[in-house]
Parts: structure tokens; sequence; C-alpha cells
């Protein structure tokens, strides 16, 4: 879309972007969101208007003194105000963390856990884990492996048939990973690094061509990996039994109330098809070989799957 | 709850049932058990002796005594190989107070 045109639907009717299932329609006259989705989402199909959105977010400057005084910005969501403001250069991470709760919080048509997502080949990998574990670095650089990003922050599960959902969106690094990944993926195209906010310094990664192309595929899980980024650790990948990953991905479920007992025997019935594993790792070059090797005892691996 | 020393004669009077067996929800991965209770929402994993325990328990209508649980899990284990039904009584009053304790299952 010209970039015009663009200015004109972010101040007007809103931009409406696609990610997989998930419509949002973002409106704001913030120079730093217009910037960040400029970038982060060039990729991304841009929906007309007229048709049905999941979530309509504007990300807004207060009309108050707070417009110009340590400025903030205001993450709307159809009308309500659900956070505290932020600085104003925070609008863009805002907008995603916004969007995260949005998907977490109210599309219970799946059931989704707190992990990233990758896949290649025959399945997907979750790799589910509390913040600051080292999830979204691992997926940020998989995604710049061969393997395409669904999500690095939501696994959605289709309760019909098991399978994960792609919703590709932008992956947030915080602190050292940031450079972590520069390094390891210097084609990798960054958003603006902010600094100072509730996470630390953070920056997002737009996902490959190919995560985005692929966003209508959905793909089933094949293995399951718990990592904790240690410092300094040996890197290992230990085998995990089934009943204890089953019970850890119930405590990483964001809506496992809202399905109950059903929850229960859907994670069961894909924990049941899956390889299951921890991951201690101190370096990506010492971890990614690892979890590629996964796919290569699968025998999944293609030509047609490279990057 | 200790059913040890002073109050093991109560102990072993008691009797035991699964609270409410419509709100339990179990699964069997790879020989281990674990256990969702709708009512409280929670999810545990049990360990071999607690699962073969916890299967007794759900497949016996009546109320058990711990004689009569000590008397059924060594029959399952003579009946199965991957369950472990060798536990002692003291074992199986930890198992107990345990189940107790997270309200999986209620004396009378």
């Amino acid at each position: 879309m010209a970039s015009a045109e663009l200015g004109r639907r972010f101040s007007g009717s809103g931009v409406r972007l696609r990610t997989g299932p998930v419509v949002f329609c973002v409106r704001s006259e913030m120079e730093a969101l217009q910037i960040g989705v400029r970038k982060l989402y060039h990729e991304h199909e841009v929906v007309d208007s007229g048709g049905f959105v999941d979530f309509d977010v504007s990300i807004e400057s207060p009309r108050s003194v707070r417009r110009w005084l340590r400025p903030q910005a205001h993450f709307r969501l159809d009308g309500r105000l659900p956070f505290n403001p932020l600085p104003a250069d925070q609008a863009f991470p805002m907008m995603e963390w916004g969007l995260n709760w949005c998907i977490s919080s109210h599309l219970h048509r799946y059931l989704m856990i707190h992990s990233a997502v990758v896949a290649r080949g025959a399945g997907a990998i979750l790799l589910p884990a509390p913040p600051g574990s080292g999830k979204s670095t691992l997926c940020a650089a998989l995604n710049h492996s061969g393997w395409r990003v669904l999500s690095d922050e939501l696994a959605i599960i289709d309760p019909l048939d098991l399978n994960l959902v792609p919703v590709p969106r932008p992956v947030s690094l915080k602190n050292a990973s940031i450079d972590v990944i520069r390094q390891f993926a210097p084609e990798a195209v960054f958003g603006p690094v902010i600094h100072d906010t509730s996470k630390g310094t953070v920056a997002h990664v737009r996902p490959t061509v190919e995560s985005i192309l692929r966003q209508d595929e959905k793909s089933p899980a094949r293995w399951i990996v718990f990592p904790k980024f240690e410092k300094g650790a040996t890197t290992r990948l230990e085998t995990l039994s089934r009943a204890r990953a089953l019970v850890r991905l119930v405590d990483n479920s964001f809506n496992f109330p809202v399905y109950g007992r059903k929850g229960f025997e859907l994670l069961a019935e894909m924990v049941r098809k899956c390889d299951c594993y921890e991951l201690t790792f101190g370096s990506l070059e010492e971890a990614l070989p690892l979890l590629n090797a996964l796919l290569e005892e699968n025998g999944a691996c293609s030509t047609a799957d490279g990057p | 709850m200790d059913l040890a020393g002073p109050s093991q004669s109560a102990g072993y009077l008691a009797q035991w049932s699964v609270s409410t067996v419509s709100s339990v929800a179990w699964q069997e991965l790879d020989g281990e058990l674990v256990v969702y209770l709708e009512e409280a929402g929670s999810t545990h994993l049990l360990g071999a002796y607690a699962g073969a325990t916890l299967l007794t328990l759900l497949e016996e209508n009546p109320p058990l005594n711990l004689n009569d649980l000590v008397t059924r899990l060594q029959g399952a284990g003579e009946k199965s190989d991957t369950h472990d039904t060798g536990g002692s009584s003291s074992d199986l009053i930890g198992v107990l107070a345990e189940f107790e304790r997270i309200g999986l299952i209620r004396r009378s």
C-alpha cells in the first residue's frame, strides 16, 4: 500500500492488518507507532475496509498536558482503556503487548498456551516458558534458520484438529538478546530499540516473508521443548515425560480454565503425539543444532523446506 | 493430615472415596497419571503408587478403608506389570493424606 494512503488510514478509518485468522485495525497519529508498523508489518496483508475486525485498537496521545509534557501513549480497545498509559516512545511495543493481551484474553475459540511456536517440515516445536527463559530469542534465531514462526508468544491450538494456528507477528526481544540476534542474523529487520520499558530495552524483529506467506497453513505439534536460558550453563536437551509436559502446559496456558476438562483432554491428546524435552542453554550456537537435530531424527527435513 | 501415632487406629477405620467422581478427569501417559480436578481447577502429577491408589478408588463404588485398599492394591499388582502397588500401609496413609489435602478424596 502506498505510504500516503497508509498515513491517511492511520489517521482515519484505520489500517487493517491480518495475521492468520486475526484481523486488527490500528489507528494512530503517533509517529513512533506508524514507523514501527510500516517497518515490521511491511509484508503483512492490509485488509480492505468494510470487513470484520477482531480488534479495533488505537494508540493515541492523551488529551491532557501529557500530550506535550513527558508525553504518553494510551492503548484503546473498542473505546476502552484497559491499561495505564506509557511513555510515548513506547507506542509500538505498547501496541504489540496490547495485541497479545487482546488475543490471549478474548480469542477463546482457541486453546492458548504461553509459548513460542516455530514450524518446519512435518511439524512444529512449541517452546512454552515464562518471560526471561529465552523462548523469543530461540524463536527469532530459528526463524532465521529455516523455520517459519507461527508466534513468539502464543501457541494457538485449534480444538477441532489440535493443529497450531499461525499468527505471525514481530518477535519481541529484550536486552542482551537484541544484539545476540543482530549478530546471529545480520539480515534480520529490526524496529526501533526502545529503552527504559518495564521489560528493560526492547526491540522487535520482523518475521520472515515465508512465515507470513504461509500464515494460513496450520501445523501439527510434533515437539514440546521447555527452554531455560542460563548464562554459562552447559547446553543440554533432556527428555521430559509426557505426563510432566502436560502438567507444565496447563501451567503455561492462558485460557485453560475456559476449557476445563475439555482443555485437559485436548492437551493430553496433543502431548501424546509429541516428543517432549527440557532445553537448558547458555548460547544459541549450542542450542540450535540440538533443535535442528530433532527435525533430522524425524526424517522430516527436505530440500523443499529449506530457508 | 497425619494419620499415624495416637490417631492411627482412627485412620485404619476411616473409609475413603473419591470426592466427586464426575469432576475428576485423568490421563495416563507412558505409565504416569495426571489428574484434573474440575471443581478446584487444579492439575496434579501422581507417582506410580499414588496413581494406582487413585485408580483403585475410582474403580470401587463403596468407600474403602485402609485394609481394603491395601488388599485391592496388592491384587491389582498381581495383575498389572505397569502399576506400582507394593507400598506399605504408612505409604498409603501418606498418599491418602495428600489426596485429601488437594480435595481429591473424602473420608467417611
